[in-house]
């Protein structure tokens, strides 16, 4: 079954080696495979959905603070993790985690998306501080 | 386990508890895109978005937000319909913006004895 997606392509026509075009033909999806090395070589891809076009992730999942045994949040602190949640979902993040500070009140947190971590920091009372890796 | 919207939410939505929920879309009210509500006016927690941190319960000025394990037996009932609000997410939506002036603790009082005695449940003076 072909994609609506594929109608609305234009067609390109080039050149290559035979070897190349060999191995071309042999793929299952040479659209696919050439536009994504097209883009991968110019530098388009999107770095949060990867060329897919939509995020993996449905939402961010944050840390449940009774598996935890994180701190109960206090008024500021939800409003400021409620902060940090909204930009977690800007960045596409699949998780973010939470764990108590031992020497201070608060939560460091870090925000990944799948095994990329791209954010750390720390909640504390009504101010977030983030560190660079 | 999860926090759970209670009945004595409904009819006075003050929307505090959703102002410091942490997680967007956890807090919802039944506003299904096909038409009026069929479940009662009050606002729901989606136990699979909840992440228990307890920011909601003192925020309520009713008294409504209960830990799962801590629902009073005359509100068990409420469990399984904050429940509806993540098995049937379409129908819910994000609770708007209201914040109703805060009740009297009579208000408050009188607001829990109301709704267990129509759930036949009074508990014992203490």
């Amino acid at each position: 079954m072909y994609s609506n997606m594929l109608y609305m392509k234009t067609r390109v026509t080039f050149r290559v080696a035979r070897d190349l075009a060999r191995s071309l033909r042999d793929l299952p999806n040479q659209t696919a495979f050439v536009e994504e090395a097209l883009r991968s070589a110019l530098g388009k891809t999107c770095p949060t959905c990867e060329g897919a076009g939509r995020t993996r992730w449905a939402s961010v999942a944050v840390s449940d603070f009774k598996q935890r045994a994180l701190p109960r949040l206090d008024r500021e602190g939800a409003v400021q993790l409620k902060s940090l949640v909204r930009l977690s979902r800007g960045l596409a993040a699949s998780r973010l985690d939470l764990a108590a500070r031992t020497e201070a009140p608060g939560f460091d947190f870090a925000v990944h998306r799948g095994r990329d971590v791209l954010l750390r920091g720390t909640l504390a009372g009504n101010t977030t501080t983030f560190r660079t890796n | 386990m999860t926090y759970v919207i209670t009945r004595l939410c409904r009819d006075c939505i003050d929307t505090s508890c959703a102002t410091v929920c942490p997680c967007p879309d956890c807090i919802v009210e039944h506003r299904p895109p096909d038409g009026a509500a069929t479940l009662p006016n009050q606002l729901f927690i989606k136990p699979d978005i909840c992440i228990d941190c307890g920011a909601c319960e003192p925020e309520c000025p009713w008294e409504a937000i209960f830990p799962e394990d801590d629902v009073p037996a005359a509100f068990a009932a409420d469990i399984a319909l904050n429940a509806i609000s993540g098995s049937r997410p379409v129908e819910f939506v994000e609770a708007t913006f209201r914040q109703s002036l805060k009740p009297r603790s009579d208000e408050v009082d009188a607001n829990k004895r109301k709704w267990e005695q129509e759930s036949g449940q009074t508990e014992p003076p203490t």
